[in-house]
């Protein structure tokens, strides 16, 4: 008997030991994963040595990073699976002694195999030291009766230098792409021009308005205290500096409130910036006069059935600051160039009287000086509570 | 995490029922025990407070009201017949970190939102069994059903409609030596968990857990619905010896093949996780100590699973309807988890001819050790556990008695560890509060009073226990137990 239960004792461990063994369908888990970097035409001959590359996890967000060799290249061995990419660095100019910066990022990179190689063409960097988004409450709140209320939308734009700056012939604008459709048909203008919808630009005759070092202006849709009409709102934008107004039923225009000049939109009504995101917001300055802007910088598409769609495309090199706002996961594709933004931000649906606001990276003499990375992903604070700086 | 090893210890839930499914443990070996017809209906209701003692998803406070009937039958010809059906509806108040019912069976793959709350539940049972005596040997099939609706009513709304269905063929058999017995059951278990949010709008965050803190982080976004399926089978087995029915030597062995899969709409099959669980049971019963029976247990439990989590792409099949196919990218096998329970039972009871109120005393001892890890995060822990539980029975006319016991379990700590590395909401907030709940040493005792009165051909026996538990730091928790048993 003592040895049949022995005997028992040990088949039972044996089975439990090696009952999982058969589980042959586990494939191979991690990729020698090799990338190449290289510039564009423009700036074909810089070095592409020391440059800071970063592969992101999708969905462990574990990172893998690495400084690339003299000729471009990093080899990592990371588990397979799905990616972002984010690449910077700067390389010198010999023409004009400066050293420029460059990035790169891509939302989703599908890694598998037991060796891949990745090619990634780098951008030319916009600095951020002047104008920038601070706040952008795009997705508007509802009335009492649970009705959507978009009418409190603002930009708030934010002198981030330590000089003053003026707002005249300071344009806003909306990306024409959806970006989370996928289907983006002016795709094929980047990285070095955004398709527009809208231009919208504060007047004047370029020192009608200052503003100084640390100070905002404020562009509203209607320039009113909103929380008096809806007190579901969370703005008062009765100080607001300027609105944009679209001479349609549908639209108010407050006479106290300076309104923006209007030189192109989509919208056949008025314009209202998509309640849940889904686009990208650029500020830039034209540089001349935005009549002859436009001119030389109206773009085309036609679909397979012949009709045209005309909208006016934005050199980055214009751009001050731009913004891509999109679904929590992401956009499907990104409306701007990594150069721009290599991220996103988001707001966690429409309604919800919240707003994406910029982070904060240090102060200097008392003036506050926001985050700008080029990477709205860490310099905007998501979901966040509207708090425009007031005059 | 599983933890239903270490609480069937030193639980506040009900004790007094008796065990609702134990046709289908082996059938046929009903054929050793019962003698004519039985029958049983109790009704309980059962209420609990704990306070840092339990995993997060459990909640603070219980209450269940269970409605529960058995019978089985013998006929002279080796017949068996048994059934049973239940039905039981409560509520967990102040639940955390998980959407899922049934929240250790599908570790680690669960789904949470950071709002909680109370989850209302309904779990209904039924099942039977048959078997025939054929010479020496029994043969004998059972069947069992359980299904169960877990819902919270507040956004996020989660419902658990869950099914599970269990067969099993037994066999007994009698020889010159012994009893003998085998049984193999396959059960087939389904859970479909829906999240909705009524408020127009309102968006949550649904965390797609994997164990240790860790989520994924591409899956858990903010959304205002979502769905799931766990489809589960698992193979099970057992063998057996004993000498006689209710004397000297006796051995089992137990042993089963858990397998669950998670399935959602987008990525078809996002994870498994198999389980392999052994049991020894070697033991003595009925060694004559003086005027008393001593039986013997020894048991050893062994769990082993393992985690098997996919990758998708999303492909883009048709540009105009915009649906995306998934396709398989990876699979990888980051997470196991192993554990392992031994014990020893020492139970002393009067010889039959005995006319004491003592009616059994029992002692147990054992250790429990665990470990868990996905890729380089672990945790591991174990525990001395201890219980003394002893009965007494007193006549009070010649068909009543009142029945007292009491008892009283602990758990001590011996040594625990957890490393986990990125400090986020979900390691806050679940994983290491779970891992200080589970671990803490304890101590509980539990004191019931039966009144057992015969009333013509049955008995009907009220009962109340009563349970206190005191935990290491800032555990502590009570329970209360009353009910009516009828018995045939």
């Amino acid at each position: 008997m003592i040895t049949k239960l022995k005997l028992l004792s040990i088949a039972s461990i044996v089975l439990l030991f090696f009952s999982c063994q058969d589980e042959n369908s586990v494939t191979q888990t991690n990729t020698l994963l090799t990338i190449s970097l290289e510039h564009g035409e423009d700036h074909a001959e810089l070095s592409v040595d020391n440059y800071q590359v970063v592969w992101t996890n999708l969905s462990s967000n574990r990172s893998y990073e690495g400084l690339t060799q003299a000729d471009g290249t990093l080899t990592l061995e990371v588990p397979q699976g799905i990616y972002s990419l984010s690449v910077e660095g700067k390389s010198e100019d010999v023409n004009s002694a400066n050293f420029l910066n460059f990035q790169a990022a891509t939302r989703e990179v599908a890694i598998s195999g037991a060796e891949m190689l990745h090619q990634c063409v780098l951008e030319h960097s916009v600095s951020g030291d002047g104008w920038l988004f601070r706040e952008i409450y795009f997705s508007g709140s509802t009335t009492t009766n649970n009705k959507s209320y978009w009418q409190d939308q603002y930009f708030e734009i934010y002198n981030n230098s330590n000089e003053v700056l003026y707002a005249d012939g300071l344009t806003v604008a909306e990306s024409d792409y959806t970006n989370t459709s996928d289907n983006n048909i002016w795709s094929d203008l980047l990285p070095g021009t955004v398709a527009v919808g809208t231009l919208y630009s504060v007047p004047g005759n370029g020192t009608d308005y200052p503003v100084n070092p640390g100070s905002s202006i404020i562009l509203a849709s209607n320039g009113i205290n909103h929380k008096v009409v809806n007190e579901n709102s969370p703005v008062d934008l009765s100080n607001a500096d300027f609105e944009w107004y679209d001479e349609h039923n549908l639209d108010t225009d407050v006479p106290e409130v300076p309104n923006l000049i209007k030189h192109f939109s989509y919208s056949a009504t008025v314009w209202i910036l998509h309640t849940r995101g889904y686009k990208a917001y650029i500020l830039f300055h034209p540089g001349e006069e935005m009549s002859e802007f436009m001119n030389k910088n109206f773009v085309r598409s036609f679909t397979a059935s012949g009709s045209e769609t005309v909208r006016v495309g934005v050199p980055i090199k214009s751009v001050y600051d731009a913004v891509e706002i999109s679904q929590p996961e992401g956009p499907a594709s990104k409306a701007l160039p990594a150069g721009l933004d290599k991220g996103f931000s988001y707001c966690n649906g429409a309604n919800l009287g919240v707003c994406i606001k910029r982070r904060v990276a240090g102060e200097e003499n008392g003036r506050v000086i926001l985050q700008d990375t080029n990477n709205s992903s860490v310099d905007f604070e998501a979901n966040a509570t509207p708090d425009p700086l007031m005059k | 995490m599983q933890i239903r090893t270490i609480t069937l210890l030193l639980t506040l839930v009900p004790l007094i029922s008796f065990a609702q499914n134990r046709a289908l443990e082996n059938p046929a070996q009903a054929s050793i025990y019962e003698k004519g017809t039985i029958g049983e209906v109790v009704i309980s209701h059962n209420i609990s407070e704990h306070k840092d003692l339990l995993p997060v998803w459990d909640g603070s406070r219980s209450q269940v009201t269970k409605f529960q009937a058995q019978g089985s039958t013998l006929t002279e010809s080796g017949t068996i017949w048994s059934g049973y059906a239940g039905y039981s509806r409560g509520k967990k108040r102040n639940t955390m970190w998980s959407n899922v019912a049934n929240s250790e069976e599908f570790y680690p793959y669960l789904i949470a939102d950071t709002v909680g709350g109370d989850y209302s539940y309904e779990i209904y049972t039924l099942g039977g069994s048959y078997g025939q005596r054929v010479g020496a040997s029994t043969l004998a099939l059972s069947f069992g059903y359980e299904g169960s609706l877990h819902w919270r009513e507040r956004d996020p709304r989660p419902k658990n409609t869950s099914s599970n269905i269990r067969t099993r063929v037994g066999w007994a058999y009698r020889s010159t030596i012994g009893y003998w017995g085998a049984a193999v059951g396959f059960d087939s278990q389904k859970q479909h968990m829906t999240i909705s949010i009524e408020e127009q709008y309102r968006k949550e965050k649904l965390y797609h857990l994997l164990g240790m803190g860790l989520y994924d982080h591409r899956y858990s976004t903010a959304e205002s619905s979502f769905s799931r399926y766990y489809r589960g089978s698992k193979w099970s087995g057992e063998l057996y010896y004993m000498q006689q029915s209710n004397r000297g030597l006796f051995a089992r062995w137990a042993f089963s093949s858990r397998s669950i899969r998670v399935e959602e709409s987008d990525t078809r099959l996002s994870a498994i996780s198999k389980r392999a669980s052994s049991s020894i049971s070697l033991g003595y019963n009925s060694l004559n100590v003086g005027a008393l029976f001593l039986d013997l247990t020894m048991k050893l439990d062994a769990n082993r699973t393992k985690g098997y989590e996919r990758t998708y792409t999303k492909e883009e099949s048709n540009s105009q309807t915009g649906v995306f196919i998934p396709t398989l990218l990876s699979v990888s096998q980051p997470y196991k988890r192993s554990d392992m329970q031994a014990g020893l039972s020492f139970l002393l009871r009067p010889k039959e001819s005995s006319s004491m109120p003592f009616q059994w005393l029992k002692l147990e001892v054992g250790g429990y050790t665990e470990r868990e890890s996905h890729d380089d995060l672990f945790a591991k822990w174990s525990s001395l556990n201890s219980q003394v539980a002893t009965n007494f029975r007193f006549k009070t006319n010649k068909r009543s008695a009142l029945l007292v016991e009491a008892s009283i379990n602990g758990a001590l700590n011996m040594n625990r560890e957890i490393v986990v590395g990125e400090i986020n909401e979900v390691v806050q907030g679940m994983t290491i509060p779970n891992f200080e709940n589970r671990t803490r040493s304890r101590l509980c005792e539990s004191l019931m009073f039966m009144q057992e009165i015969g009333v013509k051909n049955y008995f009907i026996t009220p009962f109340i226990r009563a349970s206190a538990i005191q935990g290491a730091a800032s555990g502590e928790g009570w329970g209360v137990e009353t009910g009516v048993k009828f018995t045939l």
